[in-house]
Parts: structure tokens; C-alpha cells; sequence
């Protein structure tokens, strides 16, 4: 099962997200899951505004027809200390999973130190637990905690356009991808 | 509903009122008034019968026979309904109302209650020869929009029975066979053998690849963070032609080295496409 706090990738490929390249998430999921059975993939982001025809809101219609579960919430901090609504969202789904049993192994998208708890937590339980994000950006707390990383740089995940489109530099696509056809769980199933 | 008792106008107890509690109603109402038989005040009556006469203690004097008023109404003792007049509806009321509203009140009117302006449309406005010839297309339209209905049930019915007509040929033909006629049933991706195989890739003309694994269509391109791997998967609709086993790449140059011509491509059966390796400059 893929968690990916979506944020945090968008933000750490930004200047690498060209004119004319865009962060293919489907893909990006297809290459962490590899040969095995994918049984889901959590997208968590912050809640997009309420204007009619708002991209970011078009973006998760999106990535919930190729086969996501994108939880949106909003991410704002009380004081500097409390953890956002987000990150524990993403803590409490990925211990919830866990204890229904859902998956033997979770691969995270994340940058936030803050969930070293919950990852210890799953390796009492026995489940294998797997980083990934960008080599230079990969926390280190977080290393040592996985069970596995994977850097993203050697994955070809940045869709390549025509040099006439263009992207909005958060990853956010203004036109569909590839149109999978066949949802995420069904087609990673190999 | 709050009990409320009623106290005249200079302070004095009133005699009528003196043992009965009057009562508030929750809502407004709108009443029309008329001559009372008897004789006496006008009177009113709520939508379900009970007579209303004029509160004359909270303005009621105002109201006349023929009037409609939007109303507070209060009830003393079992049967007995009081009407405190807030606003007189009249041409007044209505011709001072925002348009929207203006128009709001003629639709509703216009579709709930045509009956009450109809006589008085054809009184004022003056049809012309057309319009019973209007009339009959807007019946004709009304019975061939209720044959349309009725062919539309009638279709889905029969869809609905070929569906499960199909549906049992198609299990009754996986029973015979015994093999998966949905898998049979599924088309062939353009190039999809079972295992890895690699091809040889030349470099043509700064940002065009080609390769023998490539064929005509159109392709999703992909490319690593770090510049390092592409990615081509055929897809009817991806962004990148391929024609005579070429794929032409934006900004290809940009990542691959000039003086790099040949390279080799992974067809990787898991992900349906190529992966090709860029070496480093």
C-alpha cells in the first residue's frame, strides 16, 4: 500500500518540474510497487478552495479516477509546535490500514519526521515499511527508521509534453495524463 | 406559540379579554378579506375554514372588505382567530418590489396559477390567428413527448433483456471452453511480449529516437528527476507520435549528451513499455 503526502514531493520537484514536464503520479506508483500486488494508494494533499473550476480540485477528480483515495484536508497548524490536521490524517490512515491488516508493506511518500513513531509502531507489528522522496531531501530520521528506500531521482515519473504545454510548476496537471484505462489496483497487480 | 394577554391601547384591562389568554401564532399568513353577512367588521378565512376577524386593538380598524393583508394571527379560546394586519398586499406593494422579485411573482403565478390569469391575459393581450395554431402544436408536442416516453421504457426493457441474454451466452460459451472469455476479449497492446527484450536505439537529429520496438502511433514519454532514465509506453492518445519507429522528444538535447548516438532500450513487460538508460556526459 502507497501513502504519498503529495505536498511534499510537489514542493521538493519544483524547480526540477520544467516548462513542459509534469509529475506522473500514476506512474510514480507503478514504479514503487514493482512486481507486487498493490492493494491502494492514499493521496493526502490540502483541501483545494471552494471556487467553481478550481485546478487543484479538477487535479484530484483526476487522480481519483486513475485509482487513488485522495483525502484532502485542511493544513493549518494551531501553533508552532501541534502537528497539522494533515499529518496526523496521514498517521491515523496509515495505522488504521495497518491494523485491519490491509497491507504487509507500505510505501511512503514523506518528508515529515513526525511520523517515525507511527513507522516504529508498524515495525513492532510486522509490517515492512519503505521511504521514499528525493535522495538530497530523504530525512534521516526517517532512513533509519525504513525498512527500504527508494530515491524517486532514478525514476521516470516527470511526464514529458509537447514543448506547447505547459505545467503550473506544483505538479498539478491542467490536462489529464495518461488515461488509465485500467484503475491503479487493478493494473499494478503483477 | 407564548401566551399573550392584551392590554388596551391607554393601559386599561379590556373586558372582553379579561379571563382568555390570546395566543401568537408561530407564522404569518395571508388573508383576504371580505363583507361579514351579518353585518359588523370584515372577515377572513385560513386555509383550513376558520373565520378571522380584524384585530382592532393591533390596527385590524385598517382593513376593509376586498383587501388582502399579510397577517399576525392570535387565537383566544377554542375558536376564536384575531388578525393583526402587517402589510396590505396591493399593486402598491407589488410594483414597489425589486425586479427580480417582480418577475419571481410572475412566474410562480404564470405556472401555479394560469387558471387565475388566463382570462384576463386573453381579456388584454390580443392573440392573434396564430395563436390556436400554437395551441394545437403544444398539444401535438405534449402527445409525441408521451410517445417518446413510452418508446424510451419500451427500449430499456429491451436492453435490458439483451443484456441478460449476452450475459448468459457469454457464460454459457466460458463453460463450454472453459478459458475466460473476457480475457479472450481484450485487445492486444501494440507491442507486449511476455518478457524483457532490448533494442538498439540511434539517436537521429537532436531529439528523435529511433528503434525498432517503436511502432506507429502514439506514445506517453517519461523522463527521471535526475535526467537519467526515459520511459516510452504506447498509448492511443499519448502526446508523442511515433511514425516509421521514431519518436520525436522535446528538449531531449537538453539532457542527452551531443556526442551520444546509439543507446538501448528495455522493453519491460510489467509497465508495457521501454525504459532506456542515458549514460552520463
Amino acid at each position: 500500500m502507497i501513502f504519498i503526502d503529495l505536498g511534499g514531493l510537489s514542493r521538493s520537484l519544483e524547480d526540477r518540474v520544467q516548462q513542459g514536464c509534469r509529475i506522473d503520479w500514476f506512474r510514480l506508483a507503478k514504479h514503487l510497487t514493482g512486481a507486487r500486488r498493490l492493494h491502494g494508494a492514499y493521496v493526502f494533499d490540502r483541501a483545494p478552495g471552494v471556487e467553481p473550476g478550481n485546478p487543484k480540485r479538477r487535479f484530484h477528480d483526476h487522480l481519483r479516477y486513475s485509482g487513488f483515495k485522495v483525502i484532502v484536508r485542511p493544513d493549518r497548524v494551531e501553533d508552532r509546535l501541534s502537528p497539522g490536521e494533515l499529518a496526523v490524517t496521514f498517521a491515523t490512515e496509515l495505522l488504521s490500514a495497518a491494523e485491519k491488516d490491509r497491507f504487509d508493506v507500505a510505501v511512503l511518500v514523506t518528508l515529515d519526521r513526525g511520523l517515525m513513531p507511527a513507522i516504529e509502531r508498524l515495525g513492532q507489528e510486522g509490517k515492512i515499511v519503505e521511504i521514499a522522496g528525493l535522495a538530497g531531501e530523504l530525512n534521516p530520521g526517517l532512513r533509519r527508521v525504513a525498512d527500504r528506500v527508494h530515491h524517486i531521482d532514478d525514476l521516470p515519473v516527470l511526464e514529458i509534453l509537447p514543448s506547447f504545454s505547459t505545467t503550473n510548476g506544483h505538479g498539478y496537471a491542467e490536462h489529464r495524463s495518461e488515461d488509465h484505462s485500467a484503475p491503479l489496483e487493478r493494473e499494478a497487480d503483477a | 406559540m407564548s401566551p399573550y394577554t392584551i392590554d388596551g391601547s391607554d393601559g386599561q384591562q379590556l373586558d372582553e379579554t379579561e379571563e382568555t389568554s390570546q395566543e401568537w401564532l408561530d407564522e404569518l399568513v395571508v388573508l383576504s378579506f371580505r363583507e361579514n353577512r351579518r353585518g359588523g367588521d370584515p372577515i377572513a378565512h385560513t386555509a383550513d375554514g376558520r373565520a378571522v376577524f380584524p384585530d382592532k386593538f393591533q390596527g385590524g380598524d385598517e382593513i376593509l372588505p376586498g383587501e388582502h393583508w399579510i397577517c399576525s394571527v392570535s387565537q383566544k379560546g377554542e375558536s376564536t382567530f384575531f388578525a393583526a394586519p402587517v402589510k396590505r398586499l396591493d399593486m402598491e406593494l407589488i410594483a414597489g418590489l425589486p425586479d427580480e422579485e417582480r418577475k419571481r411573482l410572475a412566474q410562480i403565478v404564470a405556472e401555479d396559477y394560469p387558471e387565475a390569469i388566463d382570462e384576463q391575459l386573453q381579456e388584454f393581450v390580443p392573440f392573434g390567428d396564430g395563436s390556436s395554431d400554437l395551441r394545437r402544436e403544444r398539444d401535438d408536442l405534449r402527445e409525441r413527448l408521451l410517445e417518446i416516453n413510452d418508446q424510451y421504457d419500451e427500449a430499456l426493457s429491451r436492453l435490458s433483456e439483451t443484456e441478460a441474454e449476452l450475459a448468459r451466452w457469454k457464460k454459457e460459451k466460458e463453460a463450454a471452453s472453459g478459458e475466460d472469455v473476457e480475457q479472450k476479449e481484450a485487445p492486444e497492446p501494440v507491442h507486449a511480449p511476455d518478457r524483457d527484450e532490448r533494442f538498439p536505439v540511434v539517436r537521429e537529429d537532436g531529439d528523435v529516437l529511433y528503434c525498432e520496438g517503436f511502432v506507429d502511433g502514439h506514445y506517453h514519454g517519461h523522463v527521471s528527476p535526475n535526467h537519467r532514465t526515459l520511459f516510452f509506453k504506447s498509448y492511443g492518445r499519448g502526446p508523442l507520435p511515433c511514425r516509421d519507429n521514431r519518436i520525436e522528444v522535446p528538449g531531449l538535447s537538453d539532457i542527452l549528451p551531443e556526442d551520444v548516438e546509439e543507446l538501448e532500450a528495455r522493453y519491460d513487460p510489467r509497465h508495457g513499455g521501454f525504459f532506456v538508460e542515458i549514460p552520463r556526459g
